[in-house]
């Protein structure tokens, strides 16, 4: 039996919250603490504990519109909103912005590699690795997506609230005041800095919703499972200031790393980096994978190919190759942080655009259908 | 169908191969494991770094826990190399020994003063907190000795000179708490508050009477900016440890020489006990009553306050504790002697965290190393952002004031102290 003529994916809504919860989490744990508190220093897990409930709502507000489009694509909504050709025009960048961020995620992954475990060997073995994983299970679909983060998403979460609860006694509370000691400034830059890392999970979980068997449960299904993701992201932004101080947190290259060495259990349990690493690269796969599938959906949509797998297989080659350029270049974290301001970060708005838009037409062409 | 099913196979088994780092393999006959580092001048300025590297070959064979595990067999070999940079010297080395080092378990790191004094330490924390290799838990420590000369040194019970200095360190915090724990961590730590000062352990050799030169922590080294300052004594160090929390349990002796204060009254001033090693009695031949106390309870808080606007520290601690011995017949049976005691021992908590403060205070430069500079930023941001810039001028006039809660609560198996003529 072709592939093709598989009948539509579906996923339930509790493996829509499961996958939204690990698409926020994937690698953001990573360099968030670091990024986050560059910025706002030791008021970052204030800025995080307001841009969580931000995003809560936002997208509680943006996904409740959504089930007037049941089944539809983003593309199809993009159309509906803006006609057949600026429809996809429109939505095609955010496609590629999707890939360009897959491919930045791997060379990232391939730094903490190489950094924090195994400097002598090229970058460009993680790299591909990680790419062959990750356009493995993108190209196997939604559903088998689905599964994985069934299984791997509660151990991730479990490792990071066993590596912050281990932390908790190297917590020294000093290193969270006092509280606005700049002004409310840099909690803002750091609350701003949060909201991208939300328009990702947005933008893939809106190009996967026509997989779901209940849209409209989806929305409830994205807040429930963004609740943990958030809960354990800023208790890791605090423990990391409490035991590193947010100075040296903002000087690291990757706190969670850092901070799961300092810990010590008895004599003998030194360092947990090991159980960290393995989640590490579940999670990181997660996320690449689902953003493969997410860029690979929109731009087949956008190119008139109704089955994603086919498209899926070309653009992870390329995603990799550009992966492969990215560990040449230098600009890596200025290429992320274009595609975070300019992409992910409108994404995180873009329904409040699309959908009335789309509303509004879909309404007066079903008025003139009457009326004619 | 079953071709793509086998190349995704092929694949992911190709990738996991490679996410293990199979290119970067390092077997375990080709490592030499550093367990102690030691850091000094060279004459030409460069940096001179000692390390000790344990042979596993003589460690499998050392038995049962030998007493003379360590150093009689020479179980572990001491090479030095020097270069422009840490990172360039230990690059050296691995030429010599044919084996490439690991970091991993380095316990102790030595730095010897003349490298403290002259900023060195900064490109040291600076490698060892790049270098993925290290731990924050390792522990770093100043010495007036060359750092070889303790890398020679031979552990009596311990099989390496690292794994004795480490227990050494903790056992002392533990039981006296006259020498400093500092990790790179914590180091890092203070690096990073503002006004705070970088506070080391000592670490020296003494001879023990069979021969054998032993290593001894005691006593801290203060630093401003990464520059050695000056050196707090072995009980200056335990007030500091005592302000800061870090008591673990400590015995302390009360010299009741004058005899035990009048009920409500404070005790008589602290001396000093024969076993601390004091030098300062007037007639140390002479036995002197004296009642020792095994702290099982510390708790210090700071506080930070304002005074005519001027900011003042509160230091309150409260300390519990059991008499261990007593060659004085201390009425431990009756409130009014007990809360005499609970003076005594106040006022010598209260001593040993005055010395420490008193010391810091007197250095050229006020170097703040209680986190004092903390408590004024948390509580008042305002007054600290008035005083940052002269922080290390203002804390020598600074006004701390210590208030000791005692409290002993047990007297261990025996109620009275033995007497002959009961």
């Amino acid at each position: 039996m072709k592939r093709s003529r598989r009948p539509i994916e579906r996923i339930s809504t509790a493996q829509l919250a499961i996958l939204s919860g690990a698409v926020g989490l994937g690698t953001v744990f990573l360099p968030i603490t670091s990024i986050i508190t560059r910025l706002a220093g030791a008021d970052s897990t204030l800025a995080l504990l307001a841009a969580g409930p931000f995003i809560a709502v936002l997208g509680r507000l943006a996904h409740a519109a959504q089930f007037k489009f049941p089944r539809k694509s983003l593309v199809a909504q993009f159309e509906l909103a803006f006609g057949r050709i600026i429809g996809r025009a429109l939505a095609l960048p955010l496609g590629l912005a999707l890939i360009a961020f897959a491919a930045g995620l791997e060379r990232q992954i391939a730094d903490v590699y190489i950094i924090a475990l195994m400097p002598k060997t090229p970058p460009w073995v993680f790299a591909v690795a990680i790419a062959g994983l990750a356009g493995a299970l993108a190209y196997e679909g939604v559903e088998a997506l689905a599964r994985y983060v069934t299984i791997t998403h509660p151990l991730v979460l479990a490792v990071l609230v066993i590596l912050v609860a281990a932390a908790a006694p190297l917590f020294n509370w000093h290193h969270f005041l006092p509280l606005f000691e700049h002004g409310i400034g840099p909690a803002f830059k750091g609350f701003a800095r949060a909201l991208p890392f939300a328009g990702e999970v947005v933008l893939f979980v809106w190009a996967i919703l026509p997989n779901v068997n209940q849209p409209r449960g989806g929305p409830r299904a994205v807040t429930v499972g963004s609740i943990p993701t958030i809960a354990i992201l800023i208790a890791l932004n605090a423990a990391t200031i409490g035991a590193l101080s947010a100075p040296e947190t903002a000087r690291l290259f990757y706190a969670t790393i850092d901070l799961a060495k300092l810990i010590q259990i008895g004599d003998y349990l030194r360092g947990l980096e090991a159980i960290i690493i393995p989640v590490f690269t579940a999670a990181s796969v997660t996320k690449t994978a689902a953003f493969l599938l997410a860029g690979s959906r929109i731009i087949g949509d956008c190119f008139g190919l109704p089955d994603a797998r086919p498209t899926v297989a070309p653009i992870a080659l390329a995603a990799t190759a550009g992966t492969l350029a990215l560990t040449k270049a230098t600009t890596m974290v200025r290429f992320i942080d274009f595609l975070d301001w300019y992409f992910m970060l409108p994404a995180l708005f873009l329904p409040f655009i699309v959908w009335p838009l789309a509303l509004l037409r879909s309404k007066r062409a079903a008025r003139r259908t009457v009326g004619g | 169908m079953r071709g793509l099913r086998a190349v995704a196979l092929l694949i992911i088994v190709f990738t996991c191969a490679g996410l293990a780092g199979c290119w970067d393999r390092r077997e375990l006959n080709n490592i030499a494991f550093v367990f102690t580092m030691g850091i000094s001048r060279a004459p030409n300025g460069d940096f001179l770094v000692g390390l000790q590297i344990p042979i596993p070959r003589k460690l499998a064979g050392r038995g049962g826990g030998g007493a003379k595990g360590g150093g009689a067999e020479q179980n572990s070999l001491v090479r030095t190399t020097q270069g422009p940079t840490v990172d360039g010297a230990l690059r050296k080395l691995g030429a010599v020994l044919g084996r490439s080092l690991s970091f991993g378990h380095c316990d102790v790191i030595i730095v010897k003063d003349d490298v403290a004094k002259d900023g060195g330490l900064a490109s040291l924390l600076d490698f060892i907190s790049r270098f993925w290799e290290f731990r924050r838990q390792t522990i770093i420590l100043v010495s007036s000795r060359d750092p070889v000369e303790i890398l020679l040194s031979s552990p009596e019970l311990e099989t390496t000179l690292g794994e004795n200095l480490a227990k050494t360190v903790q056992e002392a915090i533990h039981d006296s708490s006259v020498c400093y724990i500092s990790t790179v961590r914590e180091i890092l730590e203070r690096q990073s508050i503002l006004g705070a000062h970088v506070v080391l352990g000592r670490v020296d050799l003494v001879n023990d009477p069979d021969g054998n030169r032993t290593s001894i922590v005691e006593g801290a080294a203060v630093f401003e900016r990464n520059r050695l300052v000056g050196f707090l004594d072995g009980d200056e160090t335990r007030g500091l440890n005592i302000i800061l929390n870090h008591i673990r349990g400590s015995a302390l002796s009360l010299d009741l020489t004058a005899g035990l204060p009048a009920d409500g009254e404070a005790g008589p001033t602290p001396g000093y006990h024969a076993g601390e090693r004091d030098n300062k009695s007037p007639d140390a031949a002479v036995p002197r009553p004296t009642v020792s106390v095994f702290i099982t309870r510390f708790n210090s808080k700071t506080a930070a306050r304002l005074e005519g606007g001027q900011p003042v520290i509160d230091v309150k601690i409260n300390v519990t504790g059991q008499v261990t011995e007593a060659s004085y017949a201390v009425p431990l049976q009756s409130p009014g002697g007990l809360s005499a005691l609970n003076g005594a021992l106040a006022k010598r908590v209260e001593g040993l965290c005055r010395a420490a403060i008193a010391k810091t205070q007197s250095f050229p430069v006020g170097c703040d190393v209680f986190f004092f500079s903390e408590a004024i930023h948390d509580r008042f941001p305002a007054v600290w952002a008035a005083i940052s810039d002269r922080w290390d001028e203002y804390y020598k006039t600074l006004k701390v004031n210590v208030i000791v809660n005692a409290n002993i609560i047990e007297s261990g198996m025996a109620c009275d102290p033995i007497s002959p003529h009961r």
